[in-house]
């Protein structure tokens, strides 16, 4: 009897076991919640779901980490194309981008870091800002602009108004341009009713939550983007122009305006391609430069190289683009970069290059050519720490032209007097000058004063041809890529022939051309 | 010996003479194994209730009449009768019942078979085997002894993980298999397993980072005690696993351990020593010196170097030392065991130690209606210095880089050196690259040290409720915690450190609980068995991870004068030093699943010659929460020898089968869309991986089938064991690059099927039997053929990329039509006459193709053959395995051609150049040989020319030796306590037979599905030589 009770509850206990078992599931979606992270609905507290999503898009207008990233994204790209920065180092066995063999696997990160980590968590929030906080949506668009704008200048059409789509069908670069004007205007519009808003503090990597400035910005943006398509639709250019000189809010006029991202998200990722990595190096063209006008900035932007055995110690010495590279030993002694603190992505002097621009190109509100040309000079200098005195010595100097190019290791890579890539620009504005001589003096010191943003600086090379970058030695481009022509754009990225075939081809359609690096862009009129 | 013979036969005499009606018979039992009494022995009179056991010198006493039968009876000894006659004296021995273990085998849920019964290939593999040249992860030991079995060990040198692969790779996340321990799933933790070229660790489960060092973290299968374990049996395919469900997709290791006997009390004691040398040495050069002051490589004139490699290497040495005691009476048996591992290894400060204690016992109350058990095992282990893989923290790559001329023991003895600047001692090293440091100065400043205590315990207990139904339950917690730490001293290269060093801690807590209880009914009826299982289980897993890393990546940051990043204080490893805010990184992850299961089998045998099986199981998974799977399985066996007589064949047997599991998706796949990562500096971000909106994520699942034939013939000294089997994964959970207009990142999608296919078979032969001398000899052979049938279309490419390239010309990446786990790599560009293309120069150029398949590293087939002498004491083993066909690739090679220190790149320069039709880029033949310098600069390196490092993987090896005396009796009685004594020299890895790669294709980079057949810089393989001593009191 004893015994069959105990039969009796332990047959219970195990029928009761396996039934408890398969009842218990309830706790799964509990369970399967991954708590190392923080979910859409927490970051509802302090608008985190709207300030956070901002901060992750201003950290990748231009990626502030990992490094490798940056180096992708623009460093191997713009950086070296606008004849900033030369990479030493041979990758992919020396046939790579610099000799315009481009490299596909590199070349699709400018696109997918935009897609993925600026328009993305842009739309997230602009879904959940929807009505009720209109200020961060029109905050957003304006970061939207300033990212997307470098995308389009790198490939062309790309996916804007269609984003969330699938399949998503491209902007022609025109229409994306028009895109972006009426986005800004919306966004000045609206934030103009937010300038004591101080919801923006806690996010705001750039200008401390101070909501005019973000306007001052927003109007400079518009008047690069309107210098940029001038000759590709010069009236539409001139109006778009024309309202941002005439803003009332103004746009960035001193160095405390520039569009700098503060250092505190991250050391520049800059000091380690080039002080950790060896990975880039000064350029032929900035040696060329610098040292034919003995420019003060030198010191500022440069290190001397350190090889004593080519006889190059203590000097300036930059690496020409598309030459030769059997090892990395044989230039990575040239001159390293210094040191960046925050990312720079648009300065005041660039705003001053751009009204002696729209001066020269007679815009209504731009004022006179030679005093935004004699400012932008200035407000850069005084930047990276000239004295006035040198300054104005510069400004004044009408014989200095940039020097030749003697590359230490390899003759066949020098640029020599009289080379008709060897420009003879001098500094001191000349009043009596043609357009064109006035043009290339005004982006010759724009491009000075932009660096280190490779990305703006190609774009400005690309639809003026100055300051003269070098061509490349060797075109692995397989007849693609015009040597002297150089390059116009890179082709569109491998991952969107699988995943939007269909938007692709549109893309390619409104191309106008092969899809390939020799295709110009549709504001680069030639 | 002699003495008892004759007193034995004495006592049979006096039997004879012996004539009586009822009497008392006396006697002593001894086992015939050792001849030592066995105390605890049923003594009893057949059909009745008379009856007595023996003392503890294994004497009894019974009362008999006359003819009566008496009966020993004996755990582990095969049972006895007597037809007691007429006498009052019977001493018995009685013979350890082999019989029993060679026909029964453990099979699922630990549930023991007739093994002619089963419809599916099961090997087994006892102890012995196992023990006999000893790993410090047993898992080793394997290789080469089972069919169908896969095991490549990982380059970290003692005490590093095994990857253990059945029946090809099926699956794009883990194929690893799973270890089932006395029935409960087994949770094999790797905290860490390196994760690209560079070295760096992967995603410590849901943590991320790049973690330091690149290490394998060792597994939890490499913790067990290799003394504790009676047997393994190897469930390959997924019919064996099928009641695993979805834990069974890569099948199951089963292992039994030892446990108390009744009876005398036991003790075992052994005693291993091995010695460890290198292998195989990289081929280096040390006849041509540095390129020019301050190179760092050696292109330069003709030197006369030391070799300095070579002295590097320590020897290493390993003592396993171990002692087990077992015994009990009927209803109480205990086991205890202790072993201790203590290894240096032949890099110079690496150590391991290692404790296992292991404490059993079972009780069996009620009339042996009720059995209850218990057990608990420790471990706690600590490795200093564990050798990494790949290009950082790695001490072989400064060691093989150093420029030939300088004098390394300069750099040797002189690691660092004093800086007035900073007032402490830092780096002296030839070079600033990242790539590289003075071996020494990693090994003494960039010190790394990892710990893991791990507890299990179970509990048990079984209940017959009558005799032919019993219900069983079963609980058991498995508990790790893993300890990592790193000091990186200031003066590291920066790559890898800021300014004033680098600490990395990462601890990680890993507990299963498995809990399970189930129904079984056996009944036989006049010709028809019939065995029934019902039950159900749970297993909840979890993994905790924490993770410090002063310097959250290999960006480097450079003191701007911002305040400081990294650590506040130079060369001071606690984590209160760490500037937080910065990007050092801190990071919390892990993951939780829970997998609740009821199953089910059937087994009906009819007449012993039909035996069918029929079994399903439901499982519902935490990670798939809205939905559950079942997975059924069928097989048949017959056994022809049964229904007909067939001449000289004692077994035909023939057997099939058919079954279904799956594998769930990874904890938290399903929710991913709404989970946003925190990273460093605070800034939130989007999800990157997460389910496409609107889809459904399913398991995977595996459909198989086998087919086998089981002989034995010429009485059972001959036996052939084939199967052959499919098996098809659909629904392989990948991630697929998402539209950039849908955010970007990455979709997980169901989107492959993988199958594989092949043969298995087994010999076992007794070729030799003489008197005392009998040779022993298995031999297997292994066959799989793999295709990736299907494969998203969505994917970029239509391929997915286990190890991405990344900045190398390195890449793991399967295609639809292609093999699991292609190894892609840069080619030549190549003139359709094949002669490579050149520049004017002598430069090879690359292929403008980019990367492409180069080859892949599984071989077409294996075979191991493993035998035994035995003569009297003496036996004489030794293991030759093969592994025929697949490429492997060494980073390795590249990077030393690079630099000029390889021996190939001496060759070259000896000959005056590279010897290699080549013509120029118009299809004109380039005169003369390739200069050597330009050659290998261009092909060499980790972005080179990557086809030119494809090796054929084939080897075969002597894998084992070993020469064991076992002390006769004679000896052994003038040894007081002690029972047996056994002396082996034993040794692994003795030499290769044949093997064309410049390293062990065998040792991979990381034991996780990535990173296969790559070596970058992995440590030389070791011959272990050494020898072993057990005894028995």
């Amino acid at each position: 009897m004893k015994i069959n009770n105990i039969y009796k509850s332990i047959l219970a206990f195990g029928v009761v076991t396996m039934l408890s078992v398969t009842s218990c599931t309830d706790n799964f979606e509990e369970i399967n919640e991954n708590p190392y992270g923080v979910s859409n609905e927490a970051l509802t507290q302090d608008f985190n779901h709207l300030g956070g999503r901002i901060v992750q898009a201003t950290q990748n207008i231009y990626s502030v980490t990992p490094a490798w990233l940056t180096q992708l994204q623009q460093n191997l790209i713009g950086d070296v194309f606008s004849g900033y920065m030369t990479p030493p180092t041979p990758f992919a066995g020396g046939v790579n981008n610099m000799n315009y063999a481009l490299v596909n696997g590199w070349n699709g990160f400018p696109w997918s870091t935009a897609y993925q980590s600026v328009m993305f968590p842009l739309s997230v929030m602009d879904e959940t800002a929807g009505e009720e906080f209109p200020q961060f949506s029109a905050w957003g668009k304006i970061i939207r602009v300033e990212a997307m704008h470098r995308v389009t200048d790198i490939y062309g059409p790309i996916i804007y108004s269609n984003f969330g789509q699938n399949p998503a069908l491209y902007d022609s670069q025109e229409d994306v341009y028009k895109a972006f004007v009426s986005d800004l205007d919306e966004a000045i519009t609206t934030l103009k009713n937010y300038t004591d808003f101080a919801g923006f503090t806690k996010f705001d990597l750039v200008y401390g939550g101070d909501v005019t400035k973000w306007i001052q910005f927003a109007n400079s943006l518009k008047l690069r983007l309107a210098i940029r398509i001038s000759e590709a639709d010069a009236t539409y250019a001139k109006t778009v122009g024309e309202s941002a000189l005439a803003d009332a809010a103004g746009l960035i006029a001193d160095n405390e305006g520039n569009f700098t991202l503060s250092e505190s998200v991250g050391d520049h990722p800059l000091n380690t391609i080039n002080n950790g990595w060896g990975d880039i190096r000064m350029s032929a063209e900035m040696e060329s430069i610098l040292s034919g006008y003995e420019d003060p900035r030198m010191a500022a932007y440069f290190e001397p190289a350190t090889d004593a055995s080519l006889g190059i110690e203590g000097q300036y010495k930059g690496i020409r683009m598309g030459v030769e590279l059997t090892s990395k030993d044989v230039y990575v002694s040239h001159s390293p970069l210094t040191t960046f603190g925050g990312i720079q992505l648009m300065t005041s002097a660039e705003v001053a290059f751009l009204k002696a621009e729209a001066a020269l190109r007679g815009w209504t509100g731009a004022g006179d050519a030679q005093a935004n040309y004699e400012t932008g000079v200035t407000l850069s200098m005084t930047q990276h720490g000239a004295s006035t005195g040198a300054i104005t010595a510069y400004l004044a100097d009408n014989t200095k032209t940039p020097a030749p190019f003697v590359d230490a290791v390899n003759s066949d890579n020098d640029v020599l007097a009289g080379d008709p890539n060897l420009s003879t620009i001098t500094i001191a504005w000349d009043a009596a000058a043609d357009f064109e001589t006035s043009l290339e003096r005004i982006i010759t010191q724009k491009w000075i004063a932009m660096y280190p943003d490779g990305q703006e600086a190609w774009s400005e090379f690309r639809r003026t041809g100055y300051p003269k970058v070098f061509p490349v030695v060797i075109n692995n481009s397989g007849g693609k890529i015009d040597t002297d022509e150089q390059i116009k754009r890179i082709n569109f990225v491998d991952a969107e022939f699988t995943t939007n075939p269909t938007g692709v081809q549109s893309g390619i359609d409104l191309l106008g051309g092969d899809d390939d690096g020799g295709t110009n862009l549709w504001w680069d009129v030639d | 010996m002699k003495k008892r013979i004759l007193l034995l036969s004495f006592v049979m005499g006096m039997v004879l003479i012996a004539h009586a009606q009822t009497r008392t018979l006396t006697g002593k039992v001894t086992g015939a194994d050792d001849g030592a009494a066995l105390p605890g022995v049923n003594v009893s009179v057949k059909d009745t209730n008379t009856g007595t056991i023996t003392d503890i010198d294994g004497n009894y006493k019974l009362e008999v009449s006359e003819n009566d039968v008496v009966v020993y009876s004996y755990i582990g000894y095969k049972t006895q009768e007597l037809n007691t006659g007429s006498r009052t004296v019977a001493d018995i021995v009685l013979n350890t019942d082999t019989e029993q273990l060679e026909e029964v085998v453990v099979t699922a849920l630990g549930i023991s078979r007739e093994k002619r019964s089963l419809t599916y290939a099961t090997q087994e593999v006892e102890g012995e085997e196992l023990t006999r040249v000893k790993d410090a992860n047993f898992m080793n030991s394997l290789t080469g002894k089972a069919a169908g079995v896969f095991i490549n060990r990982s380059g970290s040198g003692v005490g590093g993980s095994t990857r253990v692969i059945l029946r090809g790779n099926s699956s794009t996340r883990g194929n690893n298999v799973l270890y089932v321990i006395d029935g409960v799933p087994m949770n094999n933790f790797s905290p860490s397993q390196p994760n690209d070229v560079w070295g760096q660790n992967a995603t410590v489960a849901g943590a991320s980072g790049t973690g330091g060092a690149g290490r394998d973290g060792g597994d939890g299968i490499a913790n067990i005690n290799p003394e504790d374990i009676e047997s393994i049996s190897v469930l390959k395919g997924a019919s064996a696993a099928a009641l695993y469900g979805s834990q069974a997709a890569n099948g199951v290791v089963l292992i039994t351990t030892k446990k108390g006997k009744a009876g005398k009390v036991s003790v075992s004691a052994s005693s291993n020593f091995t010695t460890e040398s290198v292998l195989l040495d990289p081929d280096l050069q040390y006849r041509y010196g540095q390129t020019a002051t301050n190179s760092i490589d050696s292109w330069g004139g003709s030197v006369s170097a030391p070799n300095h490699v070579d002295s590097f290497f320590d020897t290493g040495r390993t003592w396993i030392n171990t002692v087990s005691v077992s015994g009990g009476n009927e209803s109480a048996q205990s086991y205890f065991s202790y072993a201790n591992t203590d290894s240096k290894g032949i890099m110079p400060t690496n150590e391991l130690t290692k404790h296992n204690v292991t404490y059993k016992q079972s009780l069996s109350l009620m009339d042996d209606k009720l059995k209850i058990d218990g057990g608990v095992s420790l471990i706690k282990q600590e490795t200093q210095n564990r050798a990494t893989s790949g290009m950082y923290f790695n001490p072989l790559t400064g060691l093989y880089f150093f420029p030939r001329g300088l004098n390394f023991d300069n750099y040797k003895n002189n690691y660092e050196t004093f800086d007035a600047d900073r007032n402490f001692s830092v780096q002296n090293w030839v070079s600033d690259i990242d790539v590289q440091q003075n071996p020494y100065w990693i090994l003494n400043r960039n010190r790394n040290e990892d710990s893991r205590n791990r507890v299990i315990g179970n509990l048990g207990a079984s209940f017959k409720i009558t005799d032919d139904l019993s219900f069983r339950l079963r609980g058991n917690i498995d508990k790790s915690v893993d300890r990592y730490s790193q000091k990186v001293h200031a003066s590291t290269q920066a790559t890898l450190s800021d300014l004033n060093g680098r600490y990395v801690v990462e601890n990680a807590e890993a507990t299963q609980m498995y809990g399970d209880a189930f129904l079984t009914y056996n009944k036989t009826f006049d010709q028809i068995s019939l065995s029934a299982t019902l039950g159900s289980s749970i297993t909840d897993n979890e993994v905790q991870t924490q993770f410090f890393d002063s310097k959250g990546g290999d960006d480097i940051r450079v003191d701007i004068g911002q305040g400081v990043e990294g650590l506040f204080y130079p060369n001071t490893f606690v984590l209160q030093n760490i500037a937080v805010g910065g990007s050092s990184l801190f990071n919390e992850g892990g993951s939780r699943s829970q997998l609740q299961s009821v199953f089910g089998s059937l087994n009906f045998g009819y007449n012993g010659m039909l035996f069918l099986d029929v079994t399903g199981r439901n499982d519902w998974s935490s990670t798939l929460p809205n939905d559950s799977f079942f997975y059924p399985s069928v097989g048949l066996t017959g056994i022809i020898s049964e229904m007909v007589d067939i001449p000289v064949i004692d077994l035909l047997k023939v057997r099939g089968s058919y079954a279904q599991v799956g594998n769930g998706v990874n904890a938290y796949d399903v929710g991913s869309g709404s989970f946003n990562t925190i990273e460093p500096y605070g800034t939130v971000v989007t999800p990157e991986y997460r389910v496409e909106p609107g889809n459904v994520l399913k398991p995977e699942i595996q459909t198989s089938y086998e087919v086998g034939v089981e002989v034995e013939l010429l009485d059972r000294r001959l036996s052939v064991d084939f199967a052959y089997y499919n098996t098809n994964t659909k629904d392989q959970r990948i991630p697929i690059v998402a539209p950039a207009s849908q955010g970007g990142g990455f979709f997980y999608i169901n989107g492959g099927e993988i199958v594989n296919k092949g043969i298995e078979m087994a010999i076992t032969a007794v070729p030799l039997q003489l008197g005392d001398f009998s040779w022993t000899s298995t031999f297997n052979f292994t066959k799989n053929t793999n295709v990736i049938e299907k494969l998203s279309e969505d994917l970029a490419e239509g391929e997915f990329q286990l190890t991405a390239p990344g900045v190398n010309n390195y890449a793991m990446i399967i295609k639809e039509g292609s093999q699991f786990g292609d190894i892609y790599g840069q080619k030549f560009a190549r003139h359709s006459n094949e002669s490579i293309i050149v520049d004017a120069d002598g430069r090879p150029q690359p292929s403008d193709q980019g990367l492409e398949y180069v080859g892949n590293p599984n071989p077409d087939y294996m075979w191991g053959w493993n035998n035994s002498f035995d003569y009297k004491g003496l036996t004489l083993g030794f293991l030759i395995d093969a592994r025929i066909g697949g490429e492997v690739m060494s980073i390795t090679e590249a990077m030393n051609d690079l630099y000029g220190v390889s021996g190939a790149s001496a060759d070259a320069r000896d000959a005056g150049g590279v010897d290699i039709p080549a013509v120029l880029a118009d299809g004109s033949n380039y005169s003369g040989l390739l200069p050597a310098q330009t050659f290998y600069t261009t092909v060499g390196g980790r972005a080179g020319i990557t086809e030119h490092y494809v090796y054929s993987a084939t080897n075969i090896r002597l894998r084992e030796l070993s020469l064991g005396y076992s002390l006769p009796s004679s000896v052994m009685s003038k040894l007081g306590p002690i029972k047996s004594a056994k002396v082996s020299l034993v040794g692994r890895n003795i030499f290769f037979l044949k093997n064309d790669a410049p390293f062990d294709p065998d040792v991979s980079m990381s034991t996780g599905t990535g990173l296969q057949g790559v070596h970058v810089f992995g440590l030389p393989s070791t011959r272990s030589i050494g020898f072993n001593l057990s005894l028995t009191l």
